[in-house]
């Protein structure tokens, strides 16, 4: 009897170190892995999701208001745009973007980005795409905008922004 | 038959101050892996640039041009633009902000809580300045005629570990 009880005591003793040990373990894990994570850092960041932006819609909105010069006169963009002339398009199109997504290195950090627009008349089935700005590494993660408009005989013509920021 | 029930109330005596022991430490580990992670300090930086610039190009108590009455967004009263409206629009902001309009080779510049913005030379130190540039293609309504412009934000502001 005496033999079984310290026995009994001894596998208590096993029993404590290897729960104990099994406790510790755990807990070197859990911090390990907390600290991979970042969890003990007291800084937190809040990003705003960028999947799509006021600013980008604001800018699609004044490029329709901008006014460019057509077969020698001032006409706003969207009323350019219902004529269809490519080439004009084309270049008050870029000049417009080229300022806002610039390529210089000297540019702020988010001015620095690519744009590709493409204006689709519903009606026709024919789509003008154009695209400018800084060279980016990845295209991932495009910045979507788009506004829809009528033109003079109440025919639909989408213009849809995709930015890519380099950063 | 007395003498093995005292043996077995002392070793489980003797069992008991490990186990209290080791129920200490977890107490402790826990509370302490809690208590950490639950004191943390959130940068809204982005979030309150974001909501100023917003104010900027939306609100019609401030620079925006109002066609019969209505606010355009993203089109700038000239006349609207000076340091006086700016700051009533943007009141009590933490953020140093430099407005520069640029538009038919003419520019105009209107700092706002200039001793904030100074510290933009520090924009170095993401730490412990938050600091936020960019140009914004904008129209700008002079005199009744729009005319297309850039208008460069540069904003700074001091991270509160600073302040």
């Amino acid at each position: 009897m005496r033999l079984f009880n310290e026995k009994k005591a001894q596998e208590g003793g096993f029993e404590i170190v290897l729960v104990s040990l099994m406790i510790i373990a755990v807990l070197i894990i859990t911090l390990v892995i907390a600290q991979f994570l970042d969890f003990f850092s007291e800084d937190r960041k809040i990003i705003i999701e960028k999947s799509q932006s006021s600013e980008d819609k604001l800018l699609l909105m004044n490029y329709l208001r901008s006014n460019v010069i057509s077969n020698k006169k001032e006409i706003q963009m969207f009323q350019l745009l219902t004529t269809e002339n490519e080439k004009e398009i084309e270049i008050g199109t870029k000049k417009i973007f080229n300022r806002y997504c610039q390529k210089e290195t000297t540019a702020f950090e988010k001015n620095r980005c690519f744009w590709d627009l493409s204006i689709t008349y519903n009606n026709k089935n024919k789509e003008l795409r154009y695209s400018g700005g800084a060279t980016v590494i990845s295209l991932n993660n495009p910045i979507n905008s788009s506004i829809k408009i009528k033109n003079m005989n109440n025919e639909d013509i989408t213009i849809s922004l995709m930015r890519y920021e380099t950063g | 038959m007395h003498k093995r029930g005292s043996f077995d109330t002392s070793m489980e005596l003797g069992l008991l101050f490990p186990r209290l022991f080791i129920i200490g430490i977890v107490f402790i580990a826990v509370t302490m892996i809690i208590d950490t992670s639950l004191k943390m300090n959130t940068d809204v930086s982005e979030i309150e640039s974001y909501t100023l610039k917003n104010r900027i190009f939306y609100s019609q108590s401030c620079i925006l041009w109002k066609e019969h009455n209505r606010p355009i967004p993203g089109i700038i009263d000239i006349e609207k633009f000076n340091e006086q409206n700016l700051d009533t629009c943007l009141k009590n902001t933490l953020f140093g902000i430099k407005f520069t309009l640029n538009y038919e080779n003419k520019t105009k510049e209107i700092e706002l809580n200039k001793r904030i913005y100074q510290q933009q030379i520090f924009c170095f130190d993401k730490d412990q300045v938050y600091c936020e540039n960019k140009d914004y293609y904008i129209l700008v309504n002079e005199k009744g005629s729009i005319k297309d412009g850039i208008l460069r934000i540069e904003m700074v502001r001091l991270k509160r570990d600073t302040l």
